[in-house]
C-alpha cells in the first residue's frame, strides 16, 4: 500500500472499523512511514478522547464497595524486592527466554516435566509476541481472552524442538498462529501455514521467521468461530499453491 | 487549574506522581500505587462501563478492568505513549468484548444511546474556544462531536462504542457501504480540522507527559 491508499483508510483505522486484513496492511505501512504515522496519531488521539467526552456528558461515581473489592484482590500478591527485580528482567525480550527457562526448570520438579515444558513454551511465545508486535490489539484479543481456544502444533521430525500454537475464538473470525524455534528456511523456500476446514486445504499465510525462530500470522476466516481439522506448517518453495513439501509442525483435531 | 469532570484526583496536583510513575511502581507490585491509580480512574472507567454496558454489568466490568491492569501492568511501555489513552483503550476493548457477545440490535442500541448523549451539549456558559484555552479536552471534544453532522457522528459512535465494522453499519443503517466510509472519513476530518483550529492536540504534543494524553 502506498501513502495515498493508506491515507484514505486512516480515519477508519482510528475508529477501528476496518476489517483485519486492511488494518494489518495499514499498520505495516505506518510502521515505516513517519508522515502517515504522524497523521494517524492525530486521528488516534481524537478517537482515544471519545470515551472521556461521553463520560463528561453524563458522569457517574464508582460505588465505594467496588474500591474495596478491587484493592483486596491485589493485597495478597505483595512481593519481596528480589521478586520485583525478577519481574522487570523477565519482560526484557532479549533475556526473557533464558530467565523463563530457569524459572520453569525449577517448577518442573514439582509439576512434572511435560506440563512445565508446555507452560514454558507458552510463556516464551508470548514474550516473543510482545517484542515482535508491541501493542497490536487484535492479536492480543485473540490470544489473551478467556474465550480463546488453543491447539498445540507438534514437531514431526524426531529431535526437533520447534513448536507452534493456533489460537481461535468462538466469537471472532480472526485466527492467530505462533511458532517457536523454527530453523531458518533454505533460500527459495518458506514456511507456510496451512489449515484444513471441511476437507479443504487453504493457505493462511507465509511465516516470516525471526532469528530466534519465532513467527506470527494473523488470518481472518470467512466466519466467526472457525473450526479446523488440521493445522500444518510446511516448508515449501515460495509461491506454492498446494500443501506439498516437508511438514515440520502439525496438529490434528481430536476425532 | 482545569476542573475535573470525573472527580478524579488530578495528577497535576503539586508533587503528585504522574500516572506513568505510578504504573512503574504497580509493575513492581506496589499496591499503594495501584490504589492511587484506582482513585484517579475509577469514576472514568465506571462511567464508561455504565454507558457501554449498562448499570447492571458496569461494576463487574470495571473490576475486571482494574484486575487486568494489575495483572498486566508490565505490558505498559511509557516509551510508546502515555498511560491514560493506553488504559482507556484497554478498558474500552474489554467492554467491547462483552458487547460483542450481544446481538447486533443490542450493540446498535448502546451506540444509539451514546450518540443521543453526544448530540445534546450543555455549554455551561463557556465557549468552545474558552474550553480549549482551559485545556478542557473532554468538553472540547464533546462540543466538536456535537458540531459535526449527526449522520457522521452516528457512524463514529457505532464503530468506536458499538464495535461495528463498516459493512455491519451499512447493513444496519440500510445505507451503501461507500456512504458509510465517506461519513467516517468526513466526520474524523472535521473533528481534526476543528480541534486543529483550537490547537488542542498540538498543544499536548509539545508538552511533556504529565498524566494527560498527548
Amino acid at each position: 500500500m502506498d501513502c495515498d491508499m493508506v491515507r484514505e483508510l486512516l480515519e477508519t483505522r482510528a475508529v477501528e472499523a476496518l476489517d483485519a486484513r486492511q488494518a494489518r496492511a495499514v499498520d505495516e505501512h505506518l510502521a515505516s512511514c513517519v508522515d502517515c504515522e504522524r497523521l494517524y496519531d492525530t486521528y488516534r488521539q481524537i478517537a482515544a478522547s471519545m470515551p472521556e467526552a461521553v463520560v463528561d456528558a453524563a458522569p457517574y461515581r464508582a460505588p465505594e464497595s467496588l474500591r474495596e473489592r478491587v484493592l483486596s484482590a491485589t493485597r495478597g500478591e505483595r512481593r519481596d524486592p528480589h521478586f520485583k527485580r525478577a519481574i522487570s528482567v523477565v519482560f526484557r525480550p532479549q533475556v526473557a527466554a533464558a530467565v523463563l527457562s530457569v524459572i520453569f526448570l525449577g517448577i518442573s520438579v514439582a509439576w512434572g516435566l511435560h506440563q512445565t515444558a508446555a507452560l514454558a513454551r507458552e510463556r516464551s511465545l508470548r514474550s516473543e509476541l510482545s517484542g515482535a508486535i508491541g501493542q497490536q490489539e487484535l492479536i492480543f484479543e485473540v490470544v489473551d481472552s478467556p474465550r480463546t481456544v488453543k491447539a498445540f502444533l507438534r514437531a514431526t521430525e524426531p529431535g526437533s524442538t520447534s513448536y507452534g500454537k493456533l489460537y481461535t475464538r468462538p466469537d471472532l473470525p480472526d485466527v492467530v498462529a505462533l511458532t517457536g524455534r523454527l530453523p531458518r528456511p533454505p533460500d527459495g523456500e518458506v514456511y507456510n501455514f496451512w489449515l484444513t476446514a471441511q476437507g479443504s486445504d487453504f493457505l493462511a499465510g507465509s511465516m516470516s521467521v525471526t532469528e530466534k525462530g519465532f513467527a506470527v500470522i494473523l488470518y481472518e476466516s470467512p466466519s466467526v468461530g472457525p473450526a479446523y481439522e488440521t493445522a500444518r506448517v510446511i516448508l515449501q518453495p515460495e509461491n506454492s499453491t498446494e500443501p506439498t513439501g516437508t511438514t515440520v509442525l502439525r496438529w490434528d483435531a481430536p476425532r | 487549574m482545569m476542573t475535573n469532570p470525573c472527580q478524579c484526583a488530578s495528577p497535576e496536583d503539586a508533587g503528585a506522581p504522574t500516572d506513568e510513575q505510578l504504573m512503574a511502581l504497580v509493575a513492581s507490585r506496589d499496591s499503594q500505587a495501584f490504589a492511587e491509580l484506582y482513585d484517579r480512574f475509577a469514576d472514568l472507567v465506571y462511567g464508561l462501563a455504565v454507558h457501554m454496558l449498562g448499570r447492571e454489568a458496569a461494576e463487574e466490568a470495571t473490576q475486571d478492568v482494574f484486575l487486568r491492569l494489575w495483572q498486566r501492568s508490565v505490558t505498559f511501555d511509557p516509551a510508546k505513549g502515555p498511560f491514560r489513552p493506553w488504559f482507556l483503550s484497554m478498558a474500552r476493548h474489554l467492554f467491547l468484548d462483552r458487547i460483542r457477545r450481544r446481538s447486533l440490535e443490542d450493540r446498535f442500541s448502546v451506540a444509539d444511546r451514546i450518540d443521543l448523549l453526544l448530540g445534546r451539549v450543555e455549554s455551561g456558559g463557556s465557549t468552545i474556544e474558552e474550553l480549549a484555552w482551559l485545556n478542557e479536552r473532554a468538553k472540547v471534544l464533546r462540543s466538536t462531536l456535537f458540531e459535526i453532522p449527526a449522520d457522521q457522528r452516528q457512524v463514529l459512535v457505532l464503530a468506536y462504542f458499538g464495535g461495528m465494522s463498516e459493512s455491519q453499519m451499512a447493513r444496519r443503517l440500510n445505507t451503501p457501504l461507500g456512504t458509510v466510509k465517506k461519513r467516517i472519513r468526513l466526520g474524523m476530518q472535521k473533528l481534526r480540522s476543528r480541534l486543529g483550529e483550537l490547537d488542542v492536540f498540538e498543544n499536548d504534543a509539545r508538552r511533556p507527559t504529565s498524566g494527560g494524553e498527548t
